[in-house]
């Protein structure tokens, strides 16, 4: 059965990018371009959610505020965060354990699927 | 005198004398009273001269007088301060016209009667004012003409050290530049990575020719470039409160160069370590370091376009553990060597000069320092001052415990 993945980031244009690739990668995806549709999406599909891929800097909700409130829904997801400002280091201690791995922009889609094929 | 009188005298005489009396008495309350108000103008006096000493002597703002030609004649304790001497002695020698360090504009305001204001920088070693230098207080200086109806009768300067202002001042600004590269970070990256990403999808494409694939790698290599640029920038606006650990800085060593191993060898250079055994700890924070190292040794090869040889040793020195990098590029003239840590000058096309002034700082927070030695044509020696980390005992537990200097 194929994988879902949920993308989650502010920029159209990138949510383009990652849903196309991973499309052609073989996996499901749902895209939000905020944390308000990305609960919306969570709470409805909650067990076919496979891995959510998310920006951290976003308007509204950043990204590790949404993880933190998504424990609540008592989901555990694997999430990959990708940063465009803040240093890589920061992000990962700033959120012991809820990041399974963290990017920083811009990335190479290889190796973001590298990465999704050891955790899924 | 007639006798006749003699007796009208005797009553009118003494209405007379008791007149003049009355007019002594008079007399005499009116000296007292005079004598009283003197006395309570001479207490007002003294208690004015008393209040303005007071003023004069105790004001936490350094208040110096001179006159027309500039010779010092009085200061106070807080004058004393800011140059941290004990007494007028020691600071008579000042003379306002050519230890303050005045433009020939400003003292041409002050001829005029006008008051100057301008912040100088103090060299204590050097007991001079002077330009920006490491280990001077900023002190605010301003200078006003002293008037007596009209007239221009001297000259006070009044100073105040303000370093710590300045250095709060100095950081908040740190700290409002790191955040807006931060926001500038985070806006050119989006962008940087819809353009890699298409890329990296066109060359998914099977349309895509051999022709365009090599054109899409390309745009895909400079962006990825791009970024460093990017990351790079945003680990210059992070710099301020350094945490230290001991640790070894031949394992920061190692690292570098062997990172660079690949480099060194393309780039037909030798290397040669000469550490010594036994190096103590240093006081270090593993990133930074690496960061200026790397920095020095990226320099280094730069200088050495033809190959040569890089020789690293390090050895202890005192309370520092010192590391020379010394290699045999084109080396440097006493101008460039001049300029080497100012923030954007770069011998670089491409450079951004912010290499080697971040890397200054960030030893100099270290406690430690940095400089450089060249002679051109023969090459360039790097020498790093790292503070070795202490041992100290703690007698109860029998513990070692590591302090920093």
């Amino acid at each position: 059965m194929k994988k879902s993945i949920l993308v989650i980031d502010n920029e159209p244009k990138i949510v383009d990018i990652l849903e196309t690739f991973l499309k052609i990668k073989g996996f499901d995806v749902k895209t939000a371009c905020n944390g308000e549709m990305a609960f919306d999406i969570l709470r409805k599909n909650k067990e076919k959610i496979d891995l959510i891929v998310i920006d951290e800097k976003m308007p509204g909700i950043s990204g590790s505020c949404f993880l933190k409130n998504i424990r609540t829904l008592d989901v555990d997801i694997p999430v990959i965060g990708l940063t465009g400002s803040v240093n890589v280091e920061r992000v990962k201690n700033k959120n012991k354990g809820l990041y399974k791995h963290v990017f920083s922009k811009p990335i190479r889609l290889s190796e973001l699927f590298q990465v999704i094929s050891k955790i899924l | 005198m007639d006798k006749g009188k003699k007796k009208k005298r005797s009553t009118a005489g003494m209405k007379e004398d008791v007149g003049k009396m009355r007019e002594q008495d008079a007399l005499l309350e009116s000296l007292i009273k005079k004598e009283r108000e003197v006395m309570h103008m001479e207490d007002a006096l003294v208690e004015s001269m008393r209040r303005f000493r007071d003023l004069f002597e105790q004001s936490p703002i350094g208040v110096g007088i001179h006159d027309l030609k500039g010779e010092l004649l009085m200061v106070n304790r807080s004058y004393l301060e800011v140059f941290g001497l004990k007494s007028f002695s020691a600071v008579r020698q000042h003379k306002l016209f050519s230890d303050f360090k005045i433009s020939a504009k400003d003292i041409e305001q002050l001829e005029r009667g006008k008051i100057v204001q301008y912040e100088a920088l103090y060299d204590r070693d050097k007991a001079v004012f002077t330009i920006l230098k490491e280990g001077a207080s900023c002190v605010l200086l301003i200078i006003s003409p002293i008037f007596r109806e009209e007239e221009i009768i001297g000259y006070m300067v009044q100073m105040q050290d303000i370093s710590e202002r300045k250095k709060v001042a100095e950081s908040q600004r740190l700290a409002q530049l790191g955040q807006l590269l931060s926001e500038m970070a985070h806006e050119v990256n989006n962008p940087l990575m819809v353009i890699s990403g298409r890329a990296e999808l066109a060359l998914l494409s099977k349309q895509a020719d051999d022709k365009v694939k090599e054109s899409l790698n390309v745009i895909l290599e400079q962006c990825f470039l791009a970024k460093d640029v990017v990351q790079r920038l945003l680990g210059y606006s992070r710099l301020g409160k350094v945490e230290t650990v001991p640790m070894d800085v031949v394992k920061i060593l190692d690292l570098i160069t062997g990172i660079l191993e690949h480099h060194f060898y393309m780039s037909k250079i030798t290397l040669k370590k000469n550490i010594s055994p036994r190096l103590p700890l240093v006081m270090g924070n593993e990133k930074q370091l690496q960061e200026v190292f790397m920095n020095i040794a990226r320099n280094s090869i730069e200088a050495m376009s033809e190959g040569g040889s890089v020789s690293i040793k390090a050895v202890e020195e005192k309370e520092f553990v010192r590391i020379d990098i010394r290699d045999t590029g084109e080396g440097m003239s006493q101008k460039v060597l001049g300029k080497v840590f100012e923030p954007f000058f770069t011998t670089k096309q491409n450079g951004t000069g912010l290499g080697m002034a971040v890397c200054y700082t960030i030893i100099k927070e270290h406690g430690g320092d940095l400089f450089y030695t060249s002679k051109v044509g023969e090459g360039t020696t790097a020498t790093v001052l790292l503070p070795v980390a202490r041992t100290i005992s703690v007698e109860e537990t029998g513990e070692k415990k590591h302090i920093g200097h």
